[in-house]
């Protein structure tokens, strides 16, 4: 079995360096198909790419092509895509910015897009703030005998404690931003706009597509899930197979029920 | 029923009367057969041991012109000679003459059943070949020639030599007989050396009715690139199998089915391996003198041309720089081009591509695309392209540049940042916040992630092997640290339970002052254990006392015990003398106070 095992990997290790080297290799070719003017075929290589793989130029060049083709709510989105692999980028910030200007969406309805860190540090932080107790934990039993006693086994055990504190409050911080980000859509209107109509995503008062709007938001708006008791998403079903969620904007003022297909989340 | 059990029984008796009764007298006989041969033939030497069946040891002692086969052929039997069961061993030696002349092989040893028996001498005679082998010899000869004609390669390349690392279009040809009844060609040629590194030899070009050695051939040839690896004198020989169809023939006297029927019928397949001739490729190093510092390693003769697809961009647009290098040369181990370009522009790895012969990648045009970014506004220049080559004909380096190119840059689009608080402050409206240009396409991917979901370290494999490390090494140092701690703690006390014991003695013996020196070494252990403090043995009486000053024991307690220390001390030094009764009473005072010092 080991045997058949290793010949597999051996057949498909090949392979693998392949598709290593085929990503760089495709997003060379998006860059050079998007110089030499074809932009749906540079996007449709990108969206290609971005399906299996991510990275912040990646999404940046994604969002760029939107930008050009008009279609500034899925320009929107992959800034912010940008954005969480690359938080500090001054000039993926002011893309944002701009694109989000594109939408029409004021700066009160904006969400706030400033993360002090990436996502991929936060299974880090939770291995430091867990390896900063144990070693604690540890070192007290090493270093430490009953009685206890002394100025300086005082101070250490503040030190520590104080340390474990201030880690957990920001790794706490850290959490609920990831578990807002986690909620968080961008609203999109899914079909092409006639005459006069205006690009606006339609919060309605019930799951369906007969029901009055409750208020409507610019297209590129961020939206978050509205969370049930169970801190699940408040969402429903209706016959005819479509899927509703109950939203938000950021501000909390304006919420109602939008179909699965005008809500994209950012982080799936 | 009764003859079947007879007849195993007498085949019973049989083997058994040949192993036990046939175990007589052990003899060796040795033999030529025949005893004279021709050069062109072979003989047999032949070792018979009679009266055992056993293996023999020993060796054939080694013969001037004679090739003995190894290893023998064996054969074991039994017999009834004249009612009387015999066994023997025999042992066949094919013999290859290398000389004419008389050749004796001298009487050697042979250890059968842990015995040694003398093998006698035995003698061949080879004669000079007759004219019937002379014969045989001449139509076999013909026959190698005629099927090393049938099919054979011709390996050719255009110069002596080569330099290290220069391509040159090299040929080799697989010339096959009309006659020979080839299927396919099994394995395209191949090279029999690292030296050198060749294209790949793709299908080969047909040609018919060529005329060689009055005989008339097809032949295949491949063209390919041949390119000198490693520096020295190299002889380069290709290789090749085809398939051809023989006759099943199996009483060939020469074991060679392609001659055996001349018209090479219907039959079996066999393999045919094609040796073209050997090629002495001297492969040269590059002359070190006057090379240029950015030569990368390519040679031939190239010209360079660069040209960019646009001329008027915006900044942050991508504008594609082809770079094109063309003529003869390696290009099969050419590398790009490396740009200066400044800080105008920025550029990314280029992309290759080939435009030429596929077969030598000798002749044709290197092509190198790269995506260069211009990062300011204004007319811009692409600075030339420098790039150096080794010219083998000439034997001499030489550097090229390409044109530089004006690109007219405009500044783009610019973002203006909306005031916050228009309202409150329309003043801040007439000047611009902070202005910055557009997006750039960014020519670099960056570094890639496997998902952009997030992920939770609780799920993770290695999150909870780490949590299970940390857990078993806590619990481990705690173990460890009881463990050391109980050990210590028994420690003390079987040295306190042994002072006793001492005192006890000195007490019985009326040794008054190894009394009063256990006590005071009881006392103070006692002391240490109940103040943490390891070492008391080494301390004086005053700083015992100190010690017990310092400690959360009674002062009443405190007290008791420096004056029995004192006492102790009085005694041991001073040397005073008391009663057995005294020494009792001290001695249980002290036993009653130790238990107070907890």
């Amino acid at each position: 079995m080991k045997k058949h095992y290793l010949i597999l990997f051996i057949f498909f290790l090949p392979s693998w360096f392949c598709m290593g080297d085929s990503k760089e290799q495709m997003f060379y070719d998006a860059v050079r198909t998007e110089a030499s003017g074809d932009l749906q075929e540079a996007l449709k290589i990108y969206s290609n790419l971005s399906s299996h793989m991510h990275s912040a130029p990646l999404h940046a060049n994604i969002a760029n092509l939107y930008y050009k083709l008009s279609d500034y709510p899925l320009s929107v989105l992959h800034f912010r895509k940008a954005l969480l692999l690359n938080p500090q980028n001054r000039e993926y910030k002011s893309s944002l910015s701009l694109a989000l200007d594109k939408c029409g969406i004021s700066s009160d309805q904006r969400a706030d897009t400033n993360l002090s860190f990436s996502i991929e540090f936060y299974p880090y932080l939770h291995f430091l703030l867990s390896a900063l107790i144990w070693s604690g934990i540890i070192t007290f039993i090493w270093f430490f005998r009953f009685p206890l006693k002394g100025k300086s086994f005082y101070l250490i055990i503040c030190a520590w404690v104080t340390s474990v504190i201030l880690l957990y409050r920001y790794y706490d911080q850290c959490k609920d931003l990831l578990s807002t980000l986690k909620h968080e859509g961008i609203a999109y209107h899914p079909t092409e706009l006639e005459g006069n109509q205006t690009n606006e995503v339609s919060l309605r008062v019930f799951a369906g597509n007969g029901s009055t709007s409750n208020t409507a938001v610019p297209a590129g708006t961020s939206l978050f899930l509205d969370l049930g008791s169970d801190d699940e998403p408040r969402t429903h079903s209706s016959p005819n197979g479509e899927k509703w969620f109950l939203v938000r904007s950021f501000s909390g003022a304006n919420k109602g029920w939008v179909r699965e297909d005008e809500f994209i989340k950012i982080i799936n | 029923m009764i003859f079947k059990y007879y007849s195993i029984l007498m085949l019973a008796f049989y083997l058994t009367g040949t192993t036990l009764f046939a175990q007589g007298k052990v003899r060796v006989e040795t033999s030529f057969e025949p005893t004279t041969i021709t050069l062109s033939n072979t003989s047999t030497y032949k070792i018979i041991i009679h009266g055992s069946q056993q293996a023999p040891g020993g060796s054939v002692p080694p013969v001037d012109g004679l090739n003995f086969s190894s290893p023998p052929r064996t054969l074991r039997s039994a017999s009834f000679v004249n009612g009387v069961p015999s066994v023997r061993f025999e042992l066949t030696f094919t013999v290859t003459p290398q000389k004419t002349g008389t050749f004796t092989v001298p009487a050697w040893e042979v250890r059968v059943e842990n015995e040694t028996f003398n093998v006698p001498s035995a003698q061949l005679q080879v004669l000079p070949p007759n004219q019937k082998d002379k014969l045989r010899q001449a139509e076999q000869r013909q026959q190698q020639e005629d099927l090393r004609q049938a099919a054979f390669m011709e390996f050719s390349s255009p110069r002596p030599f080569l330099f290290k690392g220069e391509t040159v279009e090299a040929q080799v040809s697989l010339y096959l007989w009309d006659r020979l009844p080839v299927t396919r060609i099994d394995q395209v040629p191949f090279k029999n050396v690292d030296s050198v590194s060749v294209t790949e030899l793709g299908q080969p070009t047909e040609q018919r009715n060529v005329k060689r050695f009055n005989k008339t051939y097809s032949v295949y040839s491949w063209v390919f690139g041949l390119t000198g690896a490693i520096v020295g004198t190299h002889k380069i020989q290709f290789e090749s199998s085809i398939r051809v169809r023989v006759r099943n023939n199996r009483n060939s006297p020469f074991n060679n089915p392609f001659f055996n029927d001349p018209f090479f019928g219907f039959g079996r397949e066999e393999g045919l391996q094609v040796l073209s001739n050997s090629l002495n490729l001297e492969i040269k190093p590059l002359p070190q003198a006057n090379r240029p510092d950015f030569f990368q390693g390519a040679i031939g003769n190239l010209k360079i041309q660069t040209s960019p697809d646009k001329d008027h961009v915006t900044v942050g647009d991508p504008i594609r720089l082809t770079c094109s290098i063309s003529g003869s040369g390696n290009f099969g181990a050419m590398p790009a081009p490396v740009l200066s370009l400044g800080k105008d522009f920025k550029s990314g790895p280029p992309a290759f591509s080939f435009d030429g012969n596929e077969k030598t990648k000798q002749q044709g045009a290197q092509i190198f695309e790269y995506i260069v970014t211009p990062l300011k506004a204004g007319i811009l220049e692409i600075p030339p392209v420098s790039f150096s080559y080794f010219n083998p004909e000439l034997e001499e380096y030489y550097s090229i540049r390409s044109e530089s190119h004006q690109i007219r840059v405009d500044p783009g689009e610019e973002w203006v940042q909306p005031a916050v608080n228009s309202s409150l402050d329309a003043t801040k409206q007439t000047s611009p916040l902070h202005t910055q240009d557009l997006f750039q396409t960014e020519s670099d991917p960056g570094d890639w992630e496997p998902t952009l979901a997030l992920s939770e370290p609780r799920y993770s494999y290695w999150f909870w092997l780490f949590q299970v490390f940390s857990f078993i090494l806590a619990i481990s140092i705690g173990l460890l640290r009881l463990k050391k701690s109980s050990s210590s703690t028994n420690l003390l006390k079987q040295k306190e339970k042994l002072l006793a014991q001492k005192t006890r003695d000195s007490l019985k013996h009326k040794d008054v002052a190894g009394f009063y020196r256990n006590l005071s070494k009881g006392i103070k252990l006692r002391v240490g254990i109940a103040c943490h403090y390891s070492n008391t043995q080494a301390l004086s009486s005053s700083e015992v006392i100190h010690l017990l000053q310092s400690s959360s024991l009674s002062q009443e307690i405190v007290q008791e015990v420096i004056q029995v220390l004192k006492q102790c001390d009085e005694q041991e030094y001073a040397g005073s003398t008391s009663g057995k009764e005294d020494l009792e009473v001290i001695f249980q005072r002290t036993q009653s106070l130790m238990k107070k010092i907890k």
